[in-house]
């Protein structure tokens, strides 16, 4: 596969004053919660979103981060496994993708595993990746264990979390953690992140504990300092 | 001008004076002459020369009249059947069909009807241009003044896509009246009617309207782009596409506003569309066209739903067949709404009919009986997120969305679709596409075509036994399906090896047709025989790599778009030449030869298929 050149891809989302857009897409098979997590996330403002008119396919929602304002453009697509030859055309151009799969259904974190290894193969080198355990309110059905998946998802450099979209549990943390690597950064210093900086994780969270690893250890000033828990107004994170 | 074919009325003229011969030997024989195009008994030209032919009622006696003695005058019957069964011809659908010549001089393809629609004939069409605007009473009794067509006496080049279009399947069909006297008629596809002119002339007057309003500046600048671009044609649309994006994109850097951007962007589309849209004897206007070949078999394989994946209950399915009908008929008006803005809100809205449509229908049933007698397969695909104090809100996602936009494509054949897909990615302004729910909307729908090109029977379970059958019932009757289907079965494995990207999918589609049960792999391999004998003496040519789908191309971004000519390669179908025959006059002796050879050719294939 042949990288187009990273600045083309970045450049039309940075932009002082306006939001940041940034194109995420949703992968990972039928049912396993992929819009019940975004539907959460934008449920608060879901009324006052005149510009998203076709249900769960495609929503936005600002963010505030700190002295930025994202404005995420999330892209759903169809999980069936006969649509799966489609799924470049969507994630061409995107800027992060949430990969989901069902914490108690073991076949879609194999085919969650997938996508990843999709996405890093042939998606934008700039893209960030998040995997998302999604039901975590059937604990009692697991079969993913959140060691397995963490594991992965660290020696890959994704962003990892578990999470409930019927109980909004980490729903807002898994994109606020995404929105981190769009925030607080000249442009220049910008680009150097998105480049360098995109595959390393920021946050993981799983049904146990919350941690973030703040500052990965092989970029210093590239990467977006400290996560803090400063909570913003008027936004959905 | 004179290496040009013969004109449509020029071959209608030759073979006017043969039948001239044959009127006489087979005096009022109508199965002579009636022979090839089948018009059933409840066809609207059916009911229309029945409703003529009736002496009792005294109404039309006029319009018989001047069919009977008017050598310009001819009667236009559409082999189509109305919806209603009990449909009433009335003396306005009449008057809508019959069309009378500007003279009896052969260099003139224009006519006007006795209602006052205009037209011409045009390679095997009838195109409708618009309404003629005075009185016409005066055609009943009097010839035609030439003065009444002097206002359209018109160059053919602006003839745009978008006119209302009748294709002619028959053109001098002789047919007994009244007191067996014979007139000539025209067999026409489906009716011709003033309201849709009507309507095509108010969205076009619309358009323009929208464009009045920019008289400013940026008008004439718009105006100076167009002359200068009419001038110097870029070759091609892709050098056409940066022309005008390069145009728009200076007037932004100028700080012209987004508003203004976008009516101008409409307006320009407007003015030289013929020179935007894809060249009609292109290669794209080809790929249209395969395009519509197979989504014509898809529905002869009458795919449902269920094969992509979305089980109804049987009530359920009405309501369904109502929403994509809905949904269609926004894709229908896309090949004739010229802006590009205009055409990818087409795209948005009928995104926006399926999901409200199904919103709606599933809260109805969610408040009929919360014991959910809903769908299995629909409540998955729903998003859900349940809120303590309110009700439940759910949403359609890309689960549901992306099969139920397939299937309106394809029950709705959109003309040149991919083509109008493409002029929304060429001129639409960049940076309305690169974002935003509309941008969204387009890739799905390129998304479903790169799909419906793709795809295999097999893999979407179309069950081989009824391929088989429909193979048998249509290969006398139309050869352009059977030619369709054939297309449809090679493409399949072939296109997908092709394609890097999609490699993994190759293997998937393996595994699900070594699992079809073996019955079925007989039919199949009977089918893929039919296929290839014809074409070449290699049987195994059917993996050969001769096919491109569009997927490629639209993976790619504007700039680096580069378009495979490729064509695939395909079983000889039946010769053309002698399908676009409209009669038996056209056939020289050597032709006969010819068609003989060919017919044994095609015997042997459908006997080796086992068809036969």
């Amino acid at each position: 596969m042949t990288a187009e050149p990273t600045i083309t891809r970045v450049t039309p989302f940075i932009s002082y004053g306006k939001p940041t857009k940034v194109k995420l897409v949703l992968l990972g098979e039928s049912a396993v919660g992929k819009s019940s997590l975004v539907l959460r996330f934008v449920h608060k403002q879901y009324n006052e979103n005149r510009d998203a008119t076709i249900g769960a396919a495609f929503l936005s929602q600002k963010c505030q981060l700190e002295d930025r304002v994202i404005k995420f453009e999330i892209w759903d697509t169809a999980g069936q496994e006969r649509f799966h030859s489609l799924a470049p055309m969507y994630y061409r151009n995107a800027q992060s993708a949430i990969v989901v799969y069902d914490i108690t259904q073991y076949a879609s974190y194999e085919r969650a595993k997938q996508w990843v290894k999709e996405l890093l193969k042939q998606a934008a080198d700039s893209i960030v990746i998040a995997l998302v355990g999604n039901k975590l309110d059937l604990e009692e059905n697991r079969q993913v264990p959140s060691e397995e998946a963490t594991t992965y998802a660290l020696s890959n450099q994704l962003i990892f979390h578990e999470t409930s979209a019927k109980d909004a549990i980490h729903v807002d943390e898994l994109f606020k953690s995404i929105g981190k690597y769009y925030s607080r950064v000249s442009p220049k210093h910008f680009i150097l992140t998105i480049t360098l900086g995109a595959r390393i994780p920021l946050s993981i969270s799983t049904a146990e504990d919350t941690f973030s690893i703040n500052k990965p250890s092989h970029i210093d000033l590239n990467t977006p300092t400290t996560i803090t828990s400063k909570k913003t107004k008027n936004c959905a994170c | 001008n004179n290496n040009e074919p013969p004109t449509f009325l020029q071959r209608i003229a030759s073979a006017d004076s043969i039948l001239g011969v044959t009127k006489q030997r087979s005096s009022s024989n109508l199965s002579t002459t009636s022979f090839s195009i089948p018009m059933p008994t409840n066809s609207w030209g059916m009911l229309a020369l029945t409703k003529l032919q009736d002496e009792q009622d005294g109404e039309l006696d006029d319009i018989v009249d001047l069919l009977l003695t008017r050598d310009k005058a001819i009667l236009l019957l559409p082999v189509s059947t109305p919806s209603h069964p009990s449909t009433i011809i009335d003396r306005e659908f009449i008057m809508d069909h019959v069309v009378v010549y500007k003279d009896k001089q052969k260099d003139s393809n224009q006519v006007i009807a006795l209602s006052g629609i205009r037209g011409l004939f045009q390679k095997d069409q009838f195109i409708a241009l618009g309404i003629f605007p005075f009185e016409i009473s005066s055609l009943m009794t009097e010839e035609p003044k030439k003065s009444m067509f002097d206002s359209f006496n018109l160059d053919p080049c602006s003839i745009t896509p978008d006119h209302p279009k009748y294709n002619i399947l028959a053109s001098h069909v002789q047919l007994p009246l009244r007191n067996d006297k014979l007139i000539t008629v025209m067999l026409i596809q489906r009716p011709l009617s003033k309201k849709e002119v009507l309507e095509w002339i108010d969205t076009k007057a619309k358009n323009v309207k929208s464009i009045e309003s920019t008289s400013d500046a940026c008008s004439s600048k718009a105006d100076k782009f167009i002359k200068k671009f009419k001038k110097s044609r870029p070759k091609n649309t892709e050098a056409a596409s940066n022309k005008l994006l390069d145009f728009l994109d200076d007037l932004r850097d100028e700080g012209v506003e987004k508003e203004r951007l976008d009516v101008i962007e409409t307006y320009i589309c407007n003015q030289i569309y013929d020179e935007l849209f894809t060249n009609p004897d292109g290669d794209e206007a080809m790929q249209d066209e395969a395009l519509e070949s197979r989504i014509a078999a898809l529905n002869l394989l009458d795919l449902s739903l269920e094969h992509l994946g979305v089980l109804l209950q049987p009530d359920e399915i009405e309501k369904m067949n109502d929403i994509v009908k809905l949904a269609g008929s926004q894709l229908q008006q896309l090949n004739t709404i010229m802006g590009a803005k205009e055409k990818l809100n087409t795209l948005v809205k009928t995104h926006e009919i399926i999901v409200h449509a199904i919103e709606e229908f599933a809260k109805r049933n969610q408040t009929l009986d919360t014991d959910a007698e809903v769908v299995q397969e629909m409540k998955h695909a729903m998003s859900t997120v349940e809120e303590p104090q309110r009700t439940e809100l759910s949403s359609v996602n890309a689960d549901i969305l992306l099969p139920v936009l397939i299937f309106t494509i394809v029950k709705s054949n959109p003309t040149n679709f991919l083509s109008n897909l493409r002029f929304i990615q060429r001129y639409r302004r960049s940076e309305e596409l690169l974002s935003g729910q509309a941008s969204y909307c387009l890739t799905n729908m390129m998304a479903s075509v790169s799909f419906l090109e793709t795809t295999n029977l097999v893999g979407l379970g179309l069950s081989a036994d009824r391929v088989y059958r429909i193979v048998s019932d249509v290969v006398d009757g139309s050869y352009k399906v059977f030619d369709g289907i054939g297309k449809f079965w090679q493409r399949n494995t072939q296109e997908l090896e092709n394609s890097k990207t999609v490699t993994g999918l190759v293997n998937r589609v393996r595994k699900v047709s070594d699992a079809a049960q073996p019955m079925i792999k007989e039919g199949l391999s009977e089918l893929k025989e039919m296929t290839t004998t014809s074409t070449t003496t290699k049987p195994s040519s059917i993996h050969s790599d001769s096919t491109t789908s569009s997927l490629p191309s639209f993976m790619e971004g504007r700039n680096n778009r580069t378009i495979k000519n490729k064509t695939p390669l395909m079983v000889d179908g039946p010769i053309s030449k002698f399908l676009d025959m409209k009669s038996v006059d056209e056939l020289t002796i050597g032709d006969v030869t010819v068609l003989l050879a060919d017919y044994k050719r095609l015997s042997a294939i459908i006997k080796q298929a086992g068809l036969a």
